[in-house]
């Protein structure tokens, strides 16, 4: 019979010992055009646009709230946008009615204020990471996802450029300017908001694909350990969008 | 020789290193100076740096060295971040250069505990770049202390500085001070943090003190076995990262100190020196009776 080591007494109680630290947070905003036009018929599938975003969004939920590491991890809002901005799903934990699509976003009005919809994502940001501080919760780098199917109604964007820029070349922010189907004036006024990322063009049909791609990426950085570098899988945009 | 402190230390690799095949990339160690000088240190290597697990061994030897052969007891927090870290990166720039590796491949925080003990107290100093946490406690039931150098991130929860860094010396938080005889120091990296240290608060886990008091009854390498079963049982399942912790604690009051020296020579003791003992306890037993005998 093996003796037992004499440090096997010398065990922590985990229940008592231990701390329950919050998991580090990814702030993720969804900043969704909701004009009028989001309710063309995707050609092949009889369903709208908006549909098709919202089961990419049910998915996206889903599939994060399947992943040990990223269900603790991602918060995600979503800010709807046509001639003004409104918040559909304020930062917070991810609750399976989301992945239930109970959130659901609606086409409403004409116009595409793409600047108030990126506008408020910012405010919203800045808010959620006030209280991640006053709680102690640390955070990783936001994502902005910007997805619009139409050229801005407005110059609203234009006022962001510098914010957003600056942002994005210190590190403090993250942007996916996405157009759904546009045209190259539609690519080209998304620059204004991208930071420098080029805009990338989505086929109405691959939404599936998008938020597959950033449940991954999401999964990713989530499972990351300070000072590790997290490339995001470009060579696997190409599934969904071209630039 | 007695001994003014007692010390131990472990790491285990994460689960996420484990699955990649990725080497452990903390490192922690303890030494001994003089009978009432010891220190602890550690290092997690940077994730992003591909050698970092042989960075974060060579950032912990040579700050030892550095350590042993120049005494800091009289020097400023800036003039020991200085020497500490100069000292380091000469080294790394050495294993750089005969390997053929970028000194940044090799990037690590550093977290250093260096105690003496003086006559009835423990001046201590502790050494911290990067975001693992160092700190001195005491909990005895009626009083207790803390000074803890709490994780240094940037403003994300994936940013933070490493003794490579071009700032490392601006960066470099010293914390010099004097504690009572008995108080404990623990230096824990960010997977360790994660269940021993409560973010929110700025307060150790109850954990610490657990592990601290082990030092006072065990030898250091059955309390490093037990960090390291605690580590791989408790503390590592909650997170993907490595996890390390190191401890030091001092004696209590000289009694104790000599208690447990004794004890811990006394498995040392051949059967002639058990023998010579013996004998030398009856002469003395002999003596105390002649002397009562007199008195009577």
């Amino acid at each position: 019979m093996s003796r037992k080591p004499s440090y096997d007494s010398l065990v922590l109680d985990p229940t008592t010992a231990l701390i329950e630290n919050p998991s580090a947070r990814i702030p993720i905003c969804l900043v969704v055009d909701a004009s009028y036009s989001m309710s063309s018929i995707v050609r092949g599938l009889k369903s709208t646009r908006m549909d098709q975003l919202n089961e990419g969004v049910r998915q996206f939920h889903q599939e994060l709230l399947e992943d040990d590491t990223a269900k603790n991890a991602a918060e995600i809002s979503i800010v709807a946008f046509a001639d003004e901005a409104q918040i559909i799903q304020p930062f917070g934990p991810l609750s399976p009615a989301a992945a239930d699509g109970t959130n659901s976003i609606e086409y409403t009005h004409q116009g595409t204020s793409l600047g108030s919809g990126v506008k408020l994502a910012l405010d919203q940001i800045k808010q959620r990471k006030k209280e991640y501080q006053a709680a102690g919760v640390d955070y990783y780098q936001p994502w902005i996802v910007v997805l619009t199917d139409g050229c801005p109604t407005d110059s609203t964007h234009k006022d962001l450029t510098y914010e957003i820029s600056e942002m994005v070349q210190n590190r403090r922010l993250t942007v996916f300017p996405i157009g759904i189907d546009v045209n190259h004036r539609g690519l080209e006024e998304l620059k204004y908001i991208s930071g420098g990322r080029a805009a990338l063009k989505l086929h109405d049909t691959k939404f599936k694909e998008l938020f597959a791609w950033l449940s991954q990426s999401v999964t990713a950085v989530s499972q990351s350990a300070p000072g590790d570098s997290v490339p995001l899988d470009t060579d696997a945009i190409s599934t969904w969008a071209s630039l | 020789m007695d001994l003014a402190f007692n010390s131990a230390c472990g790491f285990v690799t994460g689960s996420s290193h484990t699955q990649s095949n990725t080497p452990c990339q903390d490192f922690t160690t303890v030494a001994t100076l003089d009978a009432n000088t010891s220190l602890i240190v550690l290092s997690d290597g940077a994730g992003s740096a591909e050698h970092s697990d042989i960075g974060s061994k060579a950032i912990c030897e040579a700050c030892v060295e550095c350590l042993k052969a120049t005494p800091i007891w009289s020097l400023g927090d800036k003039s020991i971040s200085k020497l500490v870290l100069t000292h380091i990166v000469t080294e790394l720039t050495q294993i750089s250069k005969s390997r053929e590796i970028s000194i940044k491949s090799l990037s690590g925080t550093l977290l250093v505990a260096i105690a003496r003990k003086l006559d009835s107290k423990v001046e201590y100093k502790l050494i911290q770049i990067g975001d693992g946490v160092a700190a001195a406690f005491s909990e005895d039931g009626h009083t207790s202390f803390l000074d803890i150098i709490e994780p240094d991130n940037g403003e994300f929860a994936n940013e933070t500085y490493f003794v490579t860094a071009t700032n490392a010396i601006a960066r470099c938080r010293v914390h010099s001070s004097t504690a009572a005889l008995g108080s404990s120091f623990i230096l824990m990296s960010d997977g360790s943090a994660e269940s021993l240290y409560d973010k929110s608060n700025n307060r150790l886990a109850p954990g610490c003190t657990q592990m601290a008091e082990w030092l006072v009854a065990h030898d250091s390498a059955t309390v490093s076995n037990a960090i390291k079963s605690n580590l791989e049982n408790f503390i590592a399942t909650k997170t993907g990262d490595d996890c390390s912790v190191a401890l030091m604690r001092s004696y209590p009051t000289a009694s104790t100190h000599h208690a447990h020296t004794s004890r811990t020579n006394r498995i040392k003791l051949s059967k002639k020196q058990k023998q010579q003992r013996l004998a030398a306890k009856r002469k003395r037993k002999q003596l105390k009776r002649k002397k009562k005998s007199k008195v009577a």
